[in-house]
């Protein structure tokens, strides 16, 4: 027998996905990164005693408070999703996805929710100290928060920490130590909160910009300036490193991504790293064509980052495909027949344990067993699909990194102009920092691409290919959500732009017009 | 070390809380209520922030969770073991792609 | 070890978030000194 996969459902299910999760995304660094700089601003006042500090923590307090609660709850949609349209995959891995992402609705309850509200409402309530502890138990929940749940996403991207139960078709954890402190998680859980660091300091560069071209408030965006763009500065730096350990990673666990995002076709040894390039349009993996148009390498430079080894081989997409004797890479083809192999076992294994035949269960467990680590790929029909979308995570990788490195050399130049007070007389930086804003969330969408796209064709790193963990359900519920999510998502991000432009123009006194000048 | 470190961090939130009476400490969280009371009765933006948090979960808890979900859209399932048996066919099952064209 | 040095790594979350506020701190105050005396930092403390 054999059975249909509806391509329009896998896509409509991954699209309704990522619809969600990058609406989500815009709310979700604002509230990382905002607390620490609040948090700071706070220290300043408790220390000191000087009540503009106070006032300027106040303001942006209260952006923060706009941000939460238009963003809060955004990540239900999410939680909801994994249960109507990726049906197989939550009880396939149910056991490892479900504990992180419980101990992120404890955190974020017990932490974020308990003390947003003295953060908000204790003022002059409670102690000054106690209020501070608050902010960064806010600030600090929230990171923990993060940290839950992309322990989740980097077991996807790495699963350990498992065995695979045959007779209930679920992954358990063995091990919980190792999900938790999984290197792939750790580097993700830092480079994605540094890059919500960023983020949400370029938000208050770019907001105290606007004050400084308009005149307005100038000691509290100077002051604001300050604070963030040395926050900002120190993160930005933090997400190269980060971003380093990621790559890392990825060069280890996912040769395949790794292949994309370089558009490495041939592998080569001591492989350099394409700075600017671009692509041949139609390049088809074993057509024997040149790779690129044009490009621009720094020489050894991939093999460094990504095995520590000037001189290391790193596998382009043919090997991965063809395979690659000299260098003991499987072909796609024979990964393929293994995960049949493992597929063919889990049949026998089923079969067997109905018939009460514990001789042959146990010798196809065995089968099983031995080619488990191929069994996602015995679902694959053409072993090209093991490479991801090359042109698209080429390009997004090259999106993210360019303007990663362009962040720290403007961080630089606004923090030297801002100690030095001369920020106002160079009005040209002031509107690049508010172009800067939008631009680091086009840099932190083109991470996440980077990240979700170049892990297909698996949700679970050659486990489990995308295309067998939907649900069995009708395409058209999938898009008529999508629809509904995407209105009702537009509908969220218009109001929080609306009020918050409306907020920053009033600006910390609330005054319909002007405002004072210093 | 971990467990060291959790205890000085117990101590340290403690410090916060020892100086403090019972009476005290419920006369702040009073405080810190009214307060938020007041914000809300005060401010224009409160207003429209707690209504559409309001709003939004409704939405999410309300209409999705508990109405659109479970009755047209989550795929049913008798119990775990008819979960079980179903996932295990999907997993063991040769597939073919078809596509709308 | 993968573990420790797993955990070691993580341990610059916090790390970063100091060195952010001393940075901070330490460019309020070369700031500070580029400014009118009246737009300072009052130490009332």
């Amino acid at each position: 027998m054999i059975e249909n996969i509806d391509l329009a459902l896998v896509n409509w299910s991954r699209g309704q996905f990522a619809l969600v999760a990058l609406y989500h995304w815009l709310f979700i660094p604002l509230t990382l990164g905002m607390t620490y700089i609040i948090a700071f601003t706070q220290t300043i006042y408790v220390r000191t005693g000087d009540k503009e500090w106070e006032r300027i923590a106040k303001f942006w307090a209260k952006l923060f408070g706009i941000n939460f609660a238009i963003g809060v709850g955004t990540g239900i949609i999410l939680g909801l999703e994994f249960g109507t349209n990726w049906a197989n995959y939550s009880w396939i891995s149910g056991d490892i996805f479900g504990a992180p992402l419980a101990a992120e609705g404890i955190m974020a309850f017990f932490l974020e929710s308990t003390f947003i509200a003295v953060m908000f409402f204790g003022w002059g309530k409670v102690s000054k100290k106690f209020h501070l502890v608050s902010i960064y138990l806010v600030a600090f929940g929230a990171s923990l928060s993060a940290l839950w749940i992309l322990v989740a996403n980097a077991w996807m991207n790495y699963p350990v920490g498992m065995v695979f139960n045959p007779d209930t078709a679920r992954h358990e954890m063995v091990d919980f130590w190792a999900v938790l402190f999984s290197p792939y998680a750790i580097n993700k859980f830092l480079h994605t909160i540094t890059s919500g660091f960023v983020i949400s300091s370029f938000f208050i560069v770019a907001v105290s910009g606007w004050y400084l071209l308009k005149g307005r408030n100038i000691l509290l965006a100077k002051r604001s300036i300050v604070i963030a763009a040395s926050f900002g500065l120190l993160s930005s730096v933090f997400l190269a490193t980060t971003g380093d350990g990621s790559a890392y990673w990825v060069a280890q666990k996912q040769p395949a991504k790794l292949a994309a995002m370089e558009g490495l076709y041939e592998g080569q040894e001591g492989a350099g790293l394409v700075a600017i390039g671009m692509l041949r349009p139609g390049k088809q993996i074993g057509d024997g064509e040149k790779a690129f148009v044009f490009k621009i390498e720094i020489p050894k430079l991939l093999s460094v980052l990504g095995y520590r080894n000037a001189n290391a081989f790193v596998p382009g997409a043919e090997d991965l495909v063809l395979g690659n004797a000299g260098q003991d890479i499987m072909s796609a083809d024979e990964k393929i027949s293994r995960g049949k192999v493992a597929l063919n076992a889990l049949a026998e294994y089923k079969e067997a344990v109905a018939l009460d035949d514990m001789q042959s269960a146990s010798a196809a467990q065995a089968r099983f067993e031995e080619n488990y680590y191929y069994m996602g790929y015995g679902h694959l029909f053409d072993p090209n699909g093991i490479i991801p979308n090359v042109p698209f995570i080429f390009y997004s990788f090259r999106i993210m990194v360019m303007l990663g490195f362009a962040f720290i050399a403007l961080f630089l130049l606004i923090l030297y102009l801002a100690v030095t007070d001369k920020l106002q007389e160079n009005r040209w930086l002031l509107r690049t920092s508010i172009l800067a804003f939008p631009l680091a969330f086009l840099a932190s969408m083109a991470g996440w691409i980077v990240a979700e796209v170049g892990r297909q064709p698996w949700t679970i790193q050659g486990l489990l290919p995308t295309m067998v963990s939907t649900s069995n359900i009708n395409a058209n519920a999938v898009i008529l959500t999508f629809w509904m999510f995407a209105a009702l998502l537009t509908v969220l991000v218009l109001a929080e732009f609306k009020i918050m432009t409306t907020t920053i123009k009033r600006g910390p006194d609330n005054a319909k017009k002007g405002g004072e000048n210093v | 070390m971990s467990a060291r470190v959790t205890f000085a961090f117990i101590a340290y939130l403690w410090s916060f809380f020892k100086h403090l009476k019972v009476r005290q400490f419920l006369k702040t969280i009073a405080g810190i209520f009214s307060s938020g009371f007041e914000l809300i009765r005060s401010s224009r933006l409160a207003k429209i922030l707690l209504l559409i948090v309001f709003i939004k979960f409704m939405i999410f808890y309300g209409f999705l969770k508990g109405f659109l979900y479970p009755k047209y859209l989550k795929p049913h399932y008798e119990n775990d073991a008819h979960r079980t048996e179903q996932v295990l066919h999907d997993l063991t099952t040769p597939h073919k792609i078809v596509t709308d064209d | 070890m993968e573990l420790l040095s797993s955990i070691i790594w993580l341990l610059t979350w916090p790390l970063l978030i100091y060195a952010g506020y001393r940075l901070s701190v330490y460019m309020v105050r070369v700031f500070e000194r580029n400014i009118p005396e009246d737009q300072r930092t009052c130490k009332t403390r």
